[in-house]
Order: structure tokens, then sequence, then C-alpha cells
């Protein structure tokens, strides 16, 4: 058996096992037997089932979604800017996300948006909406000028300086709020994949499925693209739509996934990373499939990490993300120095 | 090698074609009334200092920027209003790009070449991979098809990229100085290649090239181009006898010698020796003088003379003689004496 199916096979076994893992580990120990058992369909303890059903479940299919979301975000930002660095947070979609968040959130002590949602901070529907709007403003932000300039160098730092103007906006937000407020914002800026509900989910699936099905149709290009623009354009690719395809599905994938779980970095670097580590190739076709799957799997594990046994209250997922991305991040730096591997 | 002989088979027509960046304070005109065609099986060297407008012509015609008046025709079909898939079956091109990709092997690369043929998924099939595999043998890399790209030699990868544009099966291919940063052998090695497929697969070949000797002689066309002045085109000789050439790359440090078709440099002469000996030792032995400043005159009395022999150098002057046995000490020898000119 080829070494790639072999790697397949391994992550596609991985996948359900870390999902009920995901599931059975937590703060509430869950029977290995009781699970099986709601499997069959067997009547378990109502709160068994709630705890599944309601907290666990919910909670482990979001950490599906950002796992599949993110990392093809990345992974068609990189080929994009042609950048090893490159993620959608660079674009600025994550801290367009976040101003949102803020406005909503921190606005009341600027007398801007008065109510917050008594039914806690994560599940109040004007956050979502007022995040993807942020996320939704910078990328048509982004989208607009995209044209405009002709190489991806300029689109990136255009990109990291709207994140950066953003995330000034943000800060003053910050610094004019009361404490409360700015305790449940900054409880947002960590990420946590709790706290939503199978409305969210459903919602998220209505983006994120579509999204997929268009990213996996973009293969083809993507490989040409490559090789860079020009040639890209001499096989025959119409390179000012695959731009812009490419900046929506990545921008609206990274916006969903922010709106709703807070923004999770290095996730979206990291992951395509090792994707290319593990297949050795720059094919998308194997790229994309191995991106969501590792996604996956490494999304599951940090949520197990993040709500370890025995500890009542769950680490905010972005530190654990982080623990597993930067260093992945240096290794490619220190990797690309010596030999300018990946890309340009 | 089959000779050449012109068809009249116009691959691509650009009548009257207008160049250069359109920008809003108006447009920067690069070069004006350009009547180009491509005849089929001709291999055409795009000539020119720098500047003069090779890239922006380059460019135009890969459909990468728009032309600022005019049309071009690849068949017969206009370019800009075609679909760009039906160009890419038409024309392929091979670019100045660096390719940085750790991960790609060469046979992946050149079968991105089969872009235009394969469906959505890019899936290839026994056909596409036979494209590729002769791709491979045409540029003699059939036992590199699973290495990776990046180990290769400049030489090497600029072949692959040649092998890409072969792959994508095209009547016309277009590449954009293909010799840059290649050492000689490569050099010849990529122009005498291009040169065989032009002759045995009658595919026309537009290459751009500071490779004044090397398109001298293998061109069968030349397109010069100089800035603010027209295009000349034509072959390489009528181009050399109307004094085309001579004209575009006069420099005062050297000279385009229309007797044998070569560069010279011109040398400053500060000192004068006269010589004589054997041909060939003696055509060294007057290079290296010339290098060195010293200008060969006919025999005289007050300026040093030196005799070449089979083995040795000498130099008679002032009615004293000395022997060297190398051109190096001969030139030591004569820096030591007070030689007017």
């Amino acid at each position: 058996m080829q070494n790639k199916t072999r790697y397949f096979i391994i992550l596609l076994i991985l996948v359900p096992v870390c999902f009920s893992a995901d599931i059975l580990l937590g703060s509430t120990h869950i029977p290995f037997s009781i699970f099986v058992d709601m499997l069959r369909g067997i009547e378990i303890d109502e709160t068994w089932r709630i705890i599944i059903t309601e907290l666990r479940l919910p909670r482990a299919i979001v950490a599906v979604f950002v796992g599949i979301a993110l990392p093809i975000s990345g992974l068609l930002m990189q080929t994009f800017f042609r950048n090893p660095l490159a993620d959608p947070y660079v674009l600025g979609i994550s801290t367009g996300a976040s101003l949102g968040v803020a406005l909503f959130s921190l606005g009341g002590g600027l007398g801007m948006v008065a109510i917050i949602s008594n039914f806690g901070f994560a599940s109040s529907w004007g956050l979502i909406i007022a995040a993807c709007l942020g996320a939704l403003m910078v990328m048509l932000l982004v989208v607009t000028i995209a044209p405009k300039v002709y190489d991806t160098t300029s689109l990136l730092i255009i990109g990291i300086m709207l994140g950066s103007v953003t995330s000034a906006v943000v800060s003053v937000l910050q610094f004019f709020s009361n404490p409360n407020e700015l305790h449940a914002f900054l409880m947002w800026t960590f990420g946590s994949f709790s706290g939503l509900g199978w409305t969210e989910i459903i919602i998220m699936a209505c983006f994120i499925v579509p999204l997929l099905i268009i990213s996996f149709t973009m293969q083809k290009p993507l490989n040409a693209l490559l090789l860079g623009e020009n040639y890209a354009q001499g096989l025959g690719v119409r390179i000012s739509l695959l731009r812009f395809q490419i900046i929506i599905v990545a921008s609206l994938l990274a916006g969903v996934v922010t709106a709703f779980t807070g923004p999770i970095g290095f996730i979206g670097i990291a992951v395509p990373h090792i994707a290319r580590m593990v297949f050795k190739t720059t094919n998308h076709k194997t790229l994309i499939a191995a991106s969501i799957l590792i996604g996956c799997n490494l999304l599951l594990l940090c949520d197990m990490i993040s709500q370890l046994p025995g500890f009542q209250s769950s680490l905010p997922i972005n530190t654990v993300t982080a623990m597993f991305g930067a260093p992945i991040v240096i290794f490619v730096i220190l990797k690309g120095r010596k030999s300018r591997l990946h890309y340009s | 090698m089959s000779s050449y002989i012109p068809t009249y088979h116009a691959i691509l027509d650009a009548p009257d074609l207008h160049i250069g960046y359109k920008n809003k304070r108006g447009d920067i005109s690069i070069a004006n009334h350009l009547n180009l065609h491509i005849y089929k099986g001709e291999m055409i060297c795009l000539l020119g200092p720098n500047g003069s407008g090779k890239s922006t012509l380059i460019r135009t015609l890969a459909g990468m920027q728009k032309p600022l008046a005019g049309d071009i025709y690849i068949q017969n079909k206009r370019m800009h209003s075609g679909n760009l898939n039906d160009v890419a079956k038409q024309m392929s091109v091979v670019l100045t790009e660096k390719i940085d990709l750790s991960t790609i092997t060469v046979f992946e690369l050149v079968a991105l070449g089969r872009f235009p043929y394969t469906n959505w998924y890019g899936k290839l099939t026994k056909n596409d991979t036979q494209a590729v595999e002769n791709a491979l043998i045409q540029v003699n890399l059939e036992t590199y098809a699973n290495r990776f790209f990046c180990t290769l030699s400049d030489g090497e990868k600029q072949r692959t990229m040649i092998a890409k544009a072969l792959a994508q099966d095209t009547p016309f291919i277009m590449l954009d100085e293909p010799t840059a940063h290649l050492d000689l052998p490569n050099r010849i090695e990529i122009m005498k290649l291009l040169k065989n497929l032009a002759r045995n697969t009658f595919k026309s070949i537009l290459l751009s090239t500071h490779e004044l000797d090397l398109a001298l002689q293998l061109a069968d066309r030349i397109w010069l181009m100089q800035s603010y002045k027209p295009m000349q085109c034509g072959t390489p000789e009528d181009l050399v006898l109307n004094g085309s050439f001579e004209q575009a790359f006069k420099k005062q440090s050297f000279n385009f010698d229309i007797a044998d078709g070569l560069f010279k440099i011109v040398y400053e002469y500060t000192k004068a020796v006269s010589v004589e000996g054997e041909p060939i030792r003696l055509f060294w032995t007057k290079r290296a003088l010339s290098r060195h400043g010293f200008k060969v005159e006919p025999k005289q009395t007050d300026i040093p003379h030196i005799t070449v022999f089979d083995t040795a150098w000498e130099i008679t002057h002032n009615n004293t003689k000395e022997q060297c046995s190398t051109i190096f000490e001969l030139l030591i020898a004569l820096s030591q004496k007070h030689i007017k000119y």
C-alpha cells in the first residue's frame, strides 16, 4: 500500500476515535458503556443524555467544524499569497469579527448598543450577527482593494494594515468599556467551543458544507496557481475569478467560525504545513482532504486537552492551539530559512 | 536535421500592434505600429538591449496585458475574444518566474501542462500521461520524472519548464529569456533543444534572449527591438548586412564585426609593439597584448619586436634580446621596458 493511502486510512480511523473520546472526557467522566448504550438506542439516564446531546456532542461538532474551516481557509491563503505564513487572520478577517463583537459587547460603554443578552455571552444572536458583519466588512474592503493591487505582496501588507487598524479600534473600545463587559469580551477572545447549541451548529453547517464543496472544485486551478499567476493564466486559468473565489471562500470560512467560537489562532497556519510535511506533496487534491482530516483530529485533541478531566473549568482553546501551532510556525520559518523550501 | 522551408502559414498575426502600459494619466507607449507574424515551424529570437520592451511584447503576446491598440490573432482567431482555455491550447509560455516548491515532482509539474485538457477534477487520462512522458523524453528528462523539482540544477529546471510547455501540446511556444542564469554549455543546450523542436515538431518558437552569438547562428528570424526606433524583423543575415545589428548594439567599449559576426571589445591602446610568428600562436599573443594596451604595429626601429617561436617568445628592443617561455613572462618583461606610443 502506498504511504499516502496508509496515512489517509489512519487519519480516517482517528476521527471517530477522537470524536468519541472528546465526548467521553471532560469534567464529568462519562462511562464508555453508557455511550455505547446510547449509540445502540438503549434508554440511558436523563442526566447522561443531556450532558451528551446538549453539551458534549455540540461541542465536539463545533470542534470538527473549526477543524475543517480554518485549515482550508489557511491553505487557500497560503497558495493565494505564495507565502507560507499567510492565513485567514492575515487578511484581518478575525480582527474584523473581533471589531463586530467589541462594538456590540463594549459599545454599551459608549452608548452605542445598550442591550446585552441575558442568556450568556456566546449564545447571543446579536453578538453573532455583529461578528459576521465585522468580518464581512473587512472582507469586502479586501475584495475591493484586491483587483487594484497587482501583486499579492501588496495585498498581504494591506491585510496586515487593515488588521492593525481594526484591532486598534477594538483597543479603544476596550479602554472605554466597563469591567464586566470587558471581562465578557476577553472571554470571547480566548476562544471557546462550549455554549453553542444545535441552532448555531445548523447555521454553521449551512455555511461550511457548501464552502467545503466549492473548495474541492477549486483544487485544479489552485494547483496551476502554485506556478504563479502568470503561468496559471497561460494554462487557461481565469485569474481574476479565481482570486475572487479564494478570497470569498477563505474569508467566509474564517469569518463564520470566528463569529461563533472567538478567534482561534495558529490552526490556519499550522495544519496545512503538517499536511505538506506528512504527505510530501503540493497537490491540493491531497492537501485539502489531508488538512480537513488533520484539522479535525487536532481540534478534537485540543478540545480534550482544554477540558482535562478533574478540572471544573476548561482552558481557553486559543492557548491550547497556540501550544501546538507556535512550534510549527517556528519550525516552518527555520526550515524556510535553510532552503527556502515551500514558497518564495 | 531537415532544412527549414518557410511555409508562410502564420500561427500568430499581430497587424499594427501598439504595446505599452495603461496609466491613469494616459498610456505609456513602448512600441508602436508593430507588424508581427510568426510562421509555422520557425524559431524567432527576440533581441534588444535592456529596456527596449522585449518583456512587454512577450507579456502582450501571451495575453498577460492588453495591447494599447491592435489585435492579436492566433490561427486567425482574435485572442482577447476567445476563452482562456482555447488560447492555452494554442500557446504555451515559459517565463522567468522562479518556481520555489519543495514537494512537487518533475512529473507533477510537467503534468500541469495538461491543464487545458483535463476535466474539472484535473484527472490525468492515459493520453495525458503519455503526453507528459513524451515531453520528458523530448527534453531528455525521462529518468527524472519522480525527482523533486527543487533538487534539479538550473539547466534541468529550465528543461522541465520547457517540457511543461511541450505537454501543453500547442503549435506555438513562447519563452522569456530561457537562457538567463545558465552557464555556457546549458545555454547552448537549451538553444539547440529549442531549435530542434522547431525543426522536428514544426512548432513555432519565440524566445527573447541576450545571447546574440547563439541567436545569429540558430534563429530562423530575428526580431530586433530598440528604444524609440522601429522594430527590425528578418533573417539574422539580412539584419547583419543591412547594418541594423551593428547599429543596435554599437557601444563605445565594443564593436560588432561584420566580417565574422562576432562582438569584439574595443581596447584602449597606450603602447605599441610589433609581432611576427606562426598564425595560431601569433593570434593568441596579439590578443594578450591588446588586452594589456599594446597596439600591434608594423616592424619599426624604436618599438619592441616580438618573435613568436614554437616554445618561446623573444623580445628585441634597443639591440637587446630577451627570452620568455610563457605569455605571462612576456607581459612582465614588456611592462618593465619604457615603451612609447
